[in-house]
This record gives C-alpha cells, sequence and structure tokens, in this order.
C-alpha cells in the first residue's frame, strides 16, 4: 500500500511542476517582457526608433512636469470626477436593489448589466450625438426651440466624465451591491425600530456598513478612470482636453514618433494605477465587513411604500440614459443621410448600413474580432483554470508569485500595454507584429485578471473533498482535473467564456497600437471612422458591432442552453 | 537596431495613420486601404494594395486600383482593368503590396535615408520634374500635389466678416472657431513652415491665442465647419474642399494672396515588400497619366504631371499662387521643432 501511493505520487508531482514552470514562463515573458521593454524606452533620450536606445537619461520623465503637467492635471480632474459620479451612480443603484423593495428587482439587475455591452466607445460616440455642441440632437431641438447657444456640451470635462461614469457604474454597482448584499440586515432594522428614518438609517449604518466596500470600488473605478481611452480620445480633443492616455496616442502617431514620451508618461499612469490597485486590495484584505457573521440572515428589503415606484424609475432612468438614449441616437443617426433631429429636414437613408457592410475592411475586421474573441477566450479559460487552480488549490511553492504575475496587467492601462507589447514585439525577432497572433497573445494577456477573477470565484466554491475523493482512488493529476475539477467548474467556465468573448470584441486601448492593414479588429476601426467618415457611417459600425456581439451571445446561450441555466 | 525593427518602427507612424486615423489625406472611410494600404490613394498613408488576379492566357490587364467617387467609397480595390498591355504575369488575388504614401516629406527623407524604400526607376517617372522626385531617382515620387488655404461656412460667417489673409484669422471673432490639423499632418507642417518666414514666429504665438482645435482629418474639419461647430479651417486641405462641395456643403475656400503652402503626397516602395515585382506594376499605373486622372477623379488630388488634368470644378495648379518648401532636407530638420510647438498651439502640451 506504501509502495503504491508513492508510486502513484511522484508522477502526479512532477507534472504538476512541469506544467506550472511552463506557465509561469509563458505568462511571465507575456506580461513581465513587454513592460521591461517599456521601461527601457521610456529612458531612451537618443534618436526615439533606436533600440537598444543610444543614450540613457530621465529627461523624458522631466518633460512630463515641465511639458505635461496640463495633461496631469487634465486626467487627474476627470479621473475625480467621473469616479465621484460612477459612484453615485453605483452607490444608488446598489442600494434600490439590494436594500429595498423595488419592484422587479431581478430583472432590473439584469438591465443594469446592458451598458457593459454597449462599451465606453459606442457610448461616447453616441453622447457626441446627442450632447455635441451646435449639432448635437439636445441642442438642435434647444435651439429649434428658440433658445441661444448651447444648453448642453459633452466635449468638456464633466461631458467626458459623465459618459465615463456613465459606463463605469455598472462596474461600482456591482462591486458595491455585492457589499451590500452581504451586509446584515438586522443592523438596519435595530435604527428602524429605535425611530430613525429610512434617510437616517441609509446614512448612519447603511452607509458606514458598505464603507470599505465603497472606498474599494472607488479606488478601483479611478484606476479604471485615469487608465480611460475611448470616451477622452473621443469627446476630449474636439474639446482641446487632452489626457495621459490620448498624449501617449498623439506621441506615437507624430513623425519623429515620441516613444520616450510616450512610454514614461504610460509608466507614470500605471505607477499611480499600481499604487491604487495596492490599496484597494489591502482595504479589502483588511477585512473590514464585520458584517459577515456566522449567524445566519436573509435579506429583508426595507418596504419603502409608494417610493418604491420611484426607485424604480430611477433605475430605468439609469437604462434610459446609459443604454436607451446612445442606441437610439445612434440608430436615428445611422439611417439619415445628414445628422439631424430636425424632422422635416432628415433625409432617412439606409445607404449607410449598405456602405458599412460592403466595405471589406469592416466585415474583415468584424470577422476578425469575432474569430479573435472566440480563440482567445477558448484557450484562454482552459490556461486560466489551470492557474486558478494552481493558485487556490496547489501546494506548490511560488504560487502567490503565480497569482501576482496574473493580476498584473490589471494595473497596466491597457493603451499602456498595447504600446508595451507594440515595442516590445518590434524588436523581438519574431515576425508577428501586425498580425492577428500578437492581438490574439495580447488579448489573453490583458484578459488574464478577468478571467482568474472570475474562475477564482467558483473555483472556491468547490469543496477540496471532492478532488481528494479521486486523489485518494488513485486518479492522478491530469485525471482528476478532466474527470472532477472541470466538470464541476463547466458554469463558471462559460461564464468565464462570455466575459473574456465580450471584453475581446469589445476591445480597444491595446488593439489601437498592435492591428496593422492585415490584422484589423473592429474598436479601432470604428475610431478610426470616426475620425474620417462622418458620424452616420460610424454610428451604422457602431451599431453593427453592438449587435453582432448580443446576436453572438444569443446564439451561444441558445446552444447551450442547460449549462447557461445555471448562470441565471 | 535591426533594419527589419527601424524599417517597421519608421513605417508605424503611417501604418498607424492609415489604420487608426485615416492619414493626413484621409477620405470617406477611414479604413481606407485596409486590404489595400499604402499603395491605395484613398489611404493618404501607408498600406498595402491588393494585386489583380492572373489574367487568363491572351488577356491582358493592370493592377490598378478601380476608384470611386461615392461619398463613402472605400478606396481603390485593385482588379482587372482591359487598359494598357502589361507583359508580365499578375500575382494571385489577394496579393499584398507594400507602397508607401505620405505628405510628409520629413518622414520621406528620413525613410530614405534608413533604407525604408526600395530603389526602382519606373518608366513614367521621365514625365516628373526632378524636383519631384528622389535623389537619386526611384526612391519615392510625388503622386500629387496638397494644397492648404482658408475655408469657412457662409452660413455662418458672412463673406464681409470671412478672413481674406492669413493675419485675418487672429481676429478675436474667430477665437474659439478655427480648426486645423494635428501635428503629424505634413501639410499643416508645409503650412507652418511656409508662413513662418513671411508672418514670423509672433504670428504663431498669437494664433495660439485664439485656441484652436486639431483633428485627424479634413473629413472632421470640414463637418465642424458645415455643422457649424467651427467658424473658420487655418490651412484647409483644398481637396477636401472640392469633395464637400460636390456632395452641396455651403463652403467657401479662400487663397491668401500671400500664397497657399503646398506639400506632395508622396510614394515609393518599402524596402521589405514581399512582393517587389506587383509593386512595381502598381507603380507604373500609378504615375501613369491613367493612374493620376484616376487619383485626380477619385480623390480629387492635383497631379503634379502637366498633361493630367485639374479635378473638375477645380483650379488648376497653374493658377495658384503656391508656397514649396525649397530646402526639404531644411524641412525635415524642423519637424521635430514644429510638433512641440504645433502641440503647444492646439493645447496638446504647456
Amino acid at each position: 500500500m506504501t509502495l503504491l501511493t508513492a508510486e502513484a505520487l511522484r508522477p502526479r508531482r512532477n507534472w504538476q511542476a512541469i506544467i506550472t514552470l511552463a506557465i509561469l514562463l509563458v505568462v511571465g515573458f507575456l506580461v513581465i517582457l513587454p513592460m521591461v521593454f517599456l521601461v527601457g524606452e521610456s529612458l531612451n533620450i537618443g534618436d526615439p526608433m533606436s533600440f537598444p536606445p543610444e543614450a540613457y537619461g530621465i529627461k523624458n520623465y522631466l518633460a512630463i512636469l515641465e511639458e505635461d503637467i496640463n495633461v496631469l492635471i487634465n486626467t487627474v480632474i476627470i479621473a475625480v470626477m467621473a469616479t465621484v459620479m460612477a459612484i453615485v451612480i453605483g452607490f444608488t443603484l446598489a442600494w434600490i436593489l439590494t436594500r429595498t423593495n423595488v419592484p422587479g428587482r431581478d430583472k432590473l439587475e439584469r438591465l443594469m448589466e446592458l451598458p457593459y455591452y454597449m462599451t465606453p466607445l459606442v457610448g461616447a460616440l453616441a453622447w457626441a450625438v446627442i450632447a455635441g455642441p451646435k449639432s448635437g440632437f439636445v441642442n438642435q431641438l434647444w435651439k429649434g426651440a428658440g433658445g441661444g447657444g448651447d444648453l448642453v456640451d459633452v466635449y468638456t470635462y464633466f461631458g467626458i466624465a459623465w459618459v465615463m461614469a456613465l459606463f463605469e457604474g455598472t462596474v461600482a454597482f456591482v462591486m458595491i451591491a455585492a457589499s451590500m448584499k452581504s451586509m446584515d440586515p438586522a443592523l438596519e432594522e435595530s435604527a428602524r425600530v429605535m425611530g430613525a428614518s429610512k434617510l437616517r438609517t441609509t446614512l448612519t449604518v447603511t452607509l458606514p456598513l458598505v464603507m470599505p466596500g465603497v472606498l474599494g470600488a472607488s479606488l478601483f473605478v479611478f484606476a479604471e478612470m485615469l487608465g480611460s481611452f475611448a470616451a477622452a480620445l473621443v469627446l476630449g480633443i474636439p474639446g482641446r482636453i487632452y489626457v495621459i492616455t490620448t498624449a501617449i496616442w498623439d506621441s506615437t502617431l507624430s513623425y519623429p514618433p515620441d516613444y520616450g514620451r510616450a512610454s514614461a508618461m504610460g509608466l507614470a499612469l500605471f505607477v499611480v494605477m499600481f499604487g491604487m490597485l495596492t490599496f484597494y486590495r489591502r482595504v479589502i484584505a483588511r477585512g473590514s465587513f464585520a458584517t459577515i457573521t456566522g449567524k445566519a440572515f436573509r435579506p429583508r428589503p426595507m418596504d419603502m411604500g409608494r417610493m418604491a415606484w420611484v426607485l424604480f424609475s430611477v433605475c430605468l432612468l439609469y437604462v434610459l440614459l446609459a443604454v436607451v438614449l446612445p442606441i437610439a441616437a445612434l440608430v436615428f443617426t445611422s439611417l439619415q443621410r445628414f445628422a439631424t433631429v430636425i424632422l422635416s429636414q432628415a433625409e432617412f437613408t439606409l445607404a449607410n448600413y449598405q456602405t458599412a457592410l460592403s466595405l471589406g475592411p469592416v466585415r474583415t475586421a468584424m470577422g476578425n474580432s469575432l474569430m479573435l474573441g472566440f480563440g482567445v477566450a477558448s484557450v484562454g479559460v482552459l490556461v486560466m483554470v489551470i492557474l486558478v487552480w494552481i493558485i487556490y488549490r496547489s501546494q506548490l511553492v511560488g504560487r502567490g508569485a503565480v497569482e501576482y504575475l496574473v493580476m498584473f496587467p490589471q494595473a497596466v492601462p491597457r493603451l499602456v500595454f498595447g504600446l508595451a507589447l507594440l515595442w516590445a514585439w518590434l524588436n523581438i525577432p519574431i515576425p508577428i507584429y501586425g498580425t492577428l497572433w500578437l492581438l490574439a497573445l495580447a488579448y489573453f494577456t490583458v484578459m488574464l485578471p478577468l478571467g482568474v477573477r472570475t474562475l477564482a470565484g467558483v473555483v472556491l466554491q468547490i469543496d477540496k473533498s471532492l478532488e481528494e475523493c479521486a486523489r485518494v482512488c488513485g486518479a492522478g493529476w491530469v485525471y482528476q482535473m478532466r474527470t472532477v475539477t472541470l466538470p464541476l467548474l463547466k458554469p463558471g467556465m462559460l461564464a468565464a467564456w462570455l466575459l473574456i468573448f465580450m471584453a475581446c470584441v469589445r476591445e480597444l486601448g491595446a488593439s489601437v497600437f498592435l492591428m496593422g492593414p492585415n490584422a484589423k479588429v473592429i474598436a479601432p476601426s470604428i475610431v478610426a471612422a470616426f475620425a474620417s467618415s462622418g458620424t452616420e457611417l460610424t454610428a451604422a459600425m457602431a451599431l453593427i458591432q453592438t449587435f453582432t456581439v448580443v446576436a453572438a451571445l444569443a446564439i451561444l446561450f441558445r446552444l447551450t442552453r442547460g449549462v447557461t441555466r445555471e448562470l441565471t | 537596431m535591426r533594419k527589419s525593427g527601424w524599417v517597421a518602427a519608421a513605417g508605424l507612424g503611417s501604418l498607424l495613420l492609415l489604420t487608426a486615423c485615416g492619414g493626413s489625406s484621409t477620405s470617406n472611410t477611414g479604413l481606407g486601404s485596409t486590404t489595400a494600404a499604402t499603395a491605395a490613394p484613398s489611404t493618404g498613408a501607408a498600406g498595402s494594395a491588393t494585386a489583380a488576379p492572373s489574367p487568363t492566357v491572351g488577356q491582358t490587364a493592370t493592377t490598378g486600383p478601380t476608384h470611386s467617387s461615392s461619398p463613402h467609397a472605400t478606396g481603390p480595390t485593385a482588379g482587372p482593368q482591359p487598359s494598357s498591355k502589361v507583359g508580365v504575369s499578375f500575382p494571385p488575388v489577394g496579393t499584398t503590396i507594400m507602397v508607401v504614401q505620405k505628405s510628409d516629406l520629413g518622414f520621406v527623407l528620413d525613410f530614405q535615408k534608413r533604407g525604408g524604400y526600395v530603389q526602382y526607376v519606373s518608366p513614367e517617372m521621365a514625365a516628373y520634374k526632378p524636383d519631384y522626385k528622389s535623389q537619386p531617382e526611384g526612391f519615392w515620387t510625388w503622386g500629387s500635389v496638397i494644397m492648404g488655404g482658408i475655408a469657412y461656412n457662409p452660413k455662418n460667417l458672412a463673406a464681409a466678416d470671412a478672413p481674406k489673409k492669413w493675419e485675418d484669422l487672429l481676429d478675436p471673432k474667430l477665437k474659439d472657431g478655427i480648426n486645423v490639423k494635428v501635428s503629424n499632418s505634413g501639410l499643416q507642417h508645409g503650412v507652418w513652415y511656409m508662413l513662418k518666414p513671411i508672418l514670423g514666429m509672433d504670428y504663431f504665438k498669437k494664433f495660439g491665442e485664439q485656441k484652436p482645435r486639431a483633428f485627424d482629418s479634413y473629413v472632421q474639419q470640414y463637418g465642424r465647419l458645415v455643422d457649424g461647430q467651427d467658424k473658420v479651417i487655418m490651412g484647409a486641405q483644398y481637396s477636401g474642399y472640392i469633395e464637400f462641395i460636390a456632395k452641396g456643403a455651403p463652403l467657401a475656400f479662400v487663397f491668401p494672396e500671400t500664397g497657399v503652402p503646398a506639400v506632395s503626397e508622396t510614394y515609393g516602395i518599402v524596402a521589405d515588400d514581399p512582393h517587389p515585382n506587383a509593386a512595381q506594376l502598381y507603380m507604373d499605373w500609378f504615375l501613369s497619366p491613367i493612374g493620376q486622372q484616376a487619383l485626380a477623379e477619385a480623390l480629387l488630388l492635383h497631379s503634379p504631371r502637366t498633361d493630367v488634368a485639374a479635378p473638375a470644378g477645380s483650379v488648376p495648379l497653374k493658377d495658384m499662387k503656391l508656397l514649396i518648401p525649397a530646402d526639404w532636407n531644411d524641412f525635415e530638420k524642423d519637424r521635430a521643432a514644429f510638433a512641440k510647438e504645433w502641440d503647444r498651439i492646439v493645447g496638446a502640451r504647456r
């Protein structure tokens, strides 16, 4: 018996070690190496296109303070404004949907996810159509009604922050709602019994209790806002408002390309984001959620009486502003020859869709995006499952390092990571720059935190004893993974697959630097169309992208009905 | 740095322009020449063109792009056209060729110095002035001439109030109402380079106080004039004006008496081109009167060839007072300083 156990253990340990080492090397290569190249380039004060740099120095960093201080200030102002708005939106929605008896809670909660399908890029394009100065629909109506000047202007700090907040509001909502759901309602009930009003209860009991969750969400959202690119690109440049991401973008487009300046700004942004996310993890790890006790409780929402319908309207208002209005504006624009909200002047046509669909590049870009989404999600989820298992289930020394490594891209703004990959792969003698292979590698790398975080939740829910049973019965590690762990993970894997698929199809930040003439993807192509082909055609393209993703997901849900039912 | 590495790096600006922003002379879709990038006159930047399918025995064809003047045309797509006879077999459909097209001669000269172009002396180059070709000949050649003046929308700005000369752009009434191109535009650099000695650096300092907004393409610039977001374009690309006028846009174009700065759109075959023969065929076609006429009709650009008519409805080159840099090497050296200063003027830097 002893002999049998010893023999069975030896190959298992080897397999784990070999696979772990291989994954560590591959992930390390994908995650760290590009950043090393970026650091090198940020210190390049010679010919910006020389590799390795001809001269080193910190001139590029000093130039940030001398020449780009306004860019830094703009970035901070917009990120702070957008974070405040996103947290207010997220907190309000989370409170309504978790702590009150608002009608149709489950369905409303599903509706709150819709902005995730919309993407900030599509949202920014839509809000440019809705609230652009002079030509925006709102201002056209205002002028038509006899108003003078512009009623709204989205090309401002507030406008950019507003659009960013609308779409990051969903993230804040999910994070804060999770915190609220874990709160013991008896504490609120005690306050009510003692005579506190609903508002006072919310402000003096609910808010302090969920404060760690709100603080965590604020840090996370602020870090996301700092690295935001789409809204700043579409709405900031027409308003002469440049932020770090758009300044990086501009630096690489100029000739000679200022890679040094772009790299230094990218790394500065990375350091701040890294600090924010480290702080966020500490806040979360500190375990301030004292409301999660061993005592069983059942969430008991507050009875809001007639106010429940007002709160219901607030939720619908969010969906209206973040989804319905932008989609409607884009549909209306895409069906016109020249965008106008004055119906008497409108010339309706399907030509924009005809043009968009007839453009080989659009079809190719959409096809490439779907293919990359499918491929990266399929391969990525399998690799990520193994990573998650290594991190949370294995006893291997250094599994903490694996976790750190796979979560690292979360602290790197997508645009900066795209720049790092660009610079790395221009200089690595493997000719994949400008091909879909590099985009696939980039997508896999930047999706690692999303996939691992999603899968980790599922892995931790599976009782270890099930796996131990398999091992006791003589199953090897590979056999155990195939017959026990993976089947149990199936719903979680599908959820991760869907998230990664969607994130890949809508990816913009990393793609803008990595796509080439023969490797186009849809989000940067929409940005290109926005810059050069007019609003109407761009609106058609953005809608084609949105509906293609929705259709692909609907088909997938249909095909995997049995499994996906477990997700909902 | 390895050759392929820096060639790729050098080309990146134009590739990005093409693929992501539509480039300096971008028209229409912005995806432009996606399949056909560089060779494609529609894109204004770099890329590749798709060569024609192999003709069956006894047939002849050209690799020439087919052009469309549709407002939303995607630019040229290569296809067989029964015109001039070419005595070589053609590569299959989908063959990628790499011909760089840039309006920024600073980039072009630097790219040549770094060995980015392959030399090919097309027989058609004999029809081009020596000033319009690389030294030595065959690395790059002017494919069109673009010029920048002043444009405005008469519906939003009365002709009496409209600027007539460059100095009029400093009128405080135009503050916050002017748009320009971004600093990576070759045409904008040309405007800066040619006007700076005439109007002085002080002019541009004052111009910065007008708070101009910078955009990637003329489509955005003219679009903002049409819908009233801006009043005037400084350095307005003339071909864009002709295009918008043809679509019925209410625009007016001013040729200031000082002159209109002009730069070239320059074409050359990339050194790493996987299909150099196909690229040479493309250049032969493109530089010929047929190719140049197609370009003029499709993208409304003026050909440097004297035997090719100006785009319909446009002022011929001979009737314009063009301000063209005399020393392109000095122009190239000025590139980095211009980029920084222009970024300051448009608010992208302090």
